[in-house]
């Protein structure tokens, strides 16, 4: 890999010692860039939090991860051994390791089978176990997920939504996983319940030593969980950093305006009014020249929508895709000087 | 003047498991100009509330007690000709997904004159004037061309503006809106929201804003109701309801909302009680850290803790 790719990727890792790492993935479906040169990497028993609208791509690369989808170009090192591009008959040795729990609890079970045979079956297929033994694996995992023994007869119509997403995974503990993708995992989930399911993923965490890439749009699901954060806009990375850094300093004018529209704004100082996107991400913009963000930017200068940005290291492990950052933060600055509040 | 009241109001749905009670006795007032947000989570009857408002119940329910009137006038929910006199023309409403509540094959400028030719009669070319004239009030870009598009040629937010413009082509006295940000992304939501509110408020119509999220409601809303299992719990200035809530589900609930940090986010324990099941008492009291001997027997009332502030709690009233 080109050396450029190593100064992307904010932890500098050596290979072998990241479980994941993801070098200069792209994906381009026909005419639309979904995911361009993606370099990340997580470590044993960590979390990466993977941050972005509708479009961004953060689904996509999630895809790629799982052999669903196959990158264009770039390379998926899981262990330090290369799974990307794989024909399905050889990636099948990593899928028990990587499990998906997907975003719709609902259509991610067959609606004709019991919870139970649904979990058998994926056992059949994903695991070694005897017919006995798969029982009591599905027993102890679904009673680990807090759900009493009578599911394994039920419906998933007679199960309400955070019910269903516990059975989910349930199922995906089977096989015994290093690394969860999670994408969405609390978003078809009321807002008092959130909590439960993070709470649980927190504890299976901390007892496995489970990684875990979570993928959401709420920032408040990232927050509690994640020890590093990624925010992707149409298809790139334009900050990544660690948690804190992330929400109580963030640089780039997404990240700003994601912040200012959640509740999470509270946690920095540098976020303000003004960090609000006008109009609407569009397709076209994934295409266009310069950086993807100028249209909607409230800090974007002429020159933005012609100068392609790159991905900068701001301070150790921090990078940011905005090459007006230092200007926005001595404006910043300013600001605070003149008016101490 | 009151543009609705619900006047204890339950609705039953007959279902092949057995009566759903959606909502188990729901009083609301909304006054001409005024902006109530109701809130609360799946199955608490907020979307039946709504429903109800405007004779859209789902084919097996009833309204098995109470009254419900508009503009003054008594209406019955599943009267489908009273009704149809009402929606559009005193009640609009706007949906989730807007995209999926257009008509796919018709342009969305046609789709806007068909409602107003609808209940406002008149030319074809009247019509369309209207519809051009609301899209421009609803900052849509450049009406007269781009109301010729389909709605798959348009984003989500912009679909959503047609949804207004379409609501509000007939000058409805309330605009119901149903989760209208869902689906959207944040940074597009509060976009949605001010918008609604701005021609709320030049139309001089009222606003009732249904949704799970209780923070974009207090930014569109004077007033708050918070709804459980299909019955008011809470109920005041928008303002007290987020920062100051009395009732211990509302109080869970902000919390959850506020209270995330670093290694945290609070929920509240349990989960709602079943539509079917019968409930006696306070539905909320298994999963109440204030939970009294009383709660599991005597339904509480709703009762003015503060002016303009009511809220149906044993532990709170005491």
């Amino acid at each position: 890999m080109p050396s450029s790719s190593r100064l992307l990727d904010p932890d500098g890792l050596q290979n072998g010692e990241a479980l994941l790492q993801i070098e200069g993935v792209s994906k381009r479906f026909s005419t639309l860039r979904a995911v361009s040169d993606v370099t990340l990497s997580l470590r044993e028993g960590e979390t990466l939090g993977l941050v972005g609208e509708s479009g961004s791509g953060k689904t996509t690369l999630a895809l790629c991860l799982v052999n669903i989808y196959k990158a264009d170009t770039g390379r998926i090192l899981f262990r330090g051994k290369e799974v990307q591009g794989l024909p399905e008959h050889r990636f099948r040795r990593y899928r028990g390791a990587i499990q998906y729990l997907f975003q719709d609890p609902m259509g991610s079970f067959n609606p004709f089978y019991s919870i139970g045979h649904s979990l058998n079956e994926y056992a059949k297929l994903n695991t070694d176990l005897a017919p006995k033994e798969r029982r009591s694996r599905i027993e102890a995992e679904l009673e680990r997920v807090g759900l009493p023994a009578r599911v394994i007869t039920s419906k998933p119509t007679s199960l309400s939504g955070g019910q269903l997403q516990r059975a989910a995974l349930a199922r995906v503990l089977l096989t015994e996983p290093e690394l969860i993708i999670l994408d969405e995992p609390t978003s078809a989930l009321d807002m008092s319940t959130r909590g439960q399911i993070i709470t649980l993923l927190q504890e299976i965490q901390a007892e496995r030593h489970v990684s875990y890439l979570i993928i959401s749009h709420d920032l408040r699901v990232v927050r509690t969980m994640a020890n590093r954060v990624a925010v992707m806009y149409l298809g790139e990375i334009v900050e990544a950093a660690d948690n804190e850094t992330l929400f109580t300093a963030p640089h780039h004018p997404y990240t700003r305006a994601l912040l200012n529209a959640s509740e999470m704004r509270h946690l920095s100082s540098r976020v303000t009014d003004r960090d609000v996107l006008h109009g609407e991400v569009t397709e076209m913009q994934s295409v266009a020249k310069g950086c993807k963000l100028a249209p909607r930017c409230p800090y974007a200068l002429k020159s933005c929508s012609t100068q392609d940005q790159e991905l900068v290291s701001v301070v150790g492990g921090h990078t940011v895709r905005c090459w007006r950052t230092t200007d926005i933060s001595a404006v910043d600055g300013a600001a605070r000087k003149a008016d101490p509040q | 003047m009151s543009v609705t009241t619900l006047d204890n109001v339950h609705v039953a749905v007959d279902t092949a498991h057995g009566t759903v009670a959606a909502l188990r006795g729901v009083d609301l007032q909304i006054n001409q100009g005024d902006r109530l947000g109701l809130v609360g989570e799946s199955g608490s009857g907020k979307s039946m509330t709504i429903r109800s408002i405007l004779g859209m119940l789902p084919e097996h329910a009833r309204v098995s007690q109470g009254r419900l009137s508009i503009m003054d006038e008594p209406v019955n929910p599943v009267d489908d000709r009273q009704m149809a006199r009402v929606r559009g023309r005193h009640v609009a409403v706007i949906f989730q997904h807007a995209r999926e509540a257009l008509n796919p094959v018709l342009p969305v400028g046609r789709q806007i004159a068909d409602v107003y030719l609808r209940h406002r009669g008149g030319t074809r070319r009247e019509a369309r004037e209207a519809a051009i004239a609301m899209l421009g009030r609803v900052a849509f870009p450049d009406p007269p061309t781009k109301s010729r598009a389909y709605p798959h040629e348009l984003s989500g937010g912009l679909c959503q503006r047609v949804l207004v413009a379409m609501a509000l082509v007939c000058r409805p006295k309330l605009l119901a809106a149903d989760e209208p940000t869902t689906g959207l992304d944040v940074t597009i939501q509060k976009q949605v929201v001010d918008l609604i509110v701005e021609v709320i408020e030049d139309l001089d119509a009222a606003l009732l804003f249904v949704s799970h999220d209780i923070g974009i409601v207090s930014g569109a809303c004077d007033r708050i109701a918070v709804m459980y299992a299909g019955r008011i719990v809470e109920h005041g200035d928008a303002e007290v309801v987020l920062n100051r809530p009395t009732h211990p589900y509302t109080q869970g609930l902000v919390k959850s909302y506020k209270g995330t940090t670093r290694h945290e986010m609070p929920f509240i324990r349990g989960t709602a009680p079943d539509a079917l099941q019968v409930v006696k008492g306070c539905a909320f009291a298994s999963r109440c850290p204030l939970v009294m001997e009383r709660c599991w027997v005597v339904r509480p009332d709703m009762v003015s803790t503060e002016a303009s502030h009511e809220v149906a709690c044993h532990a709170v009233q005491q």
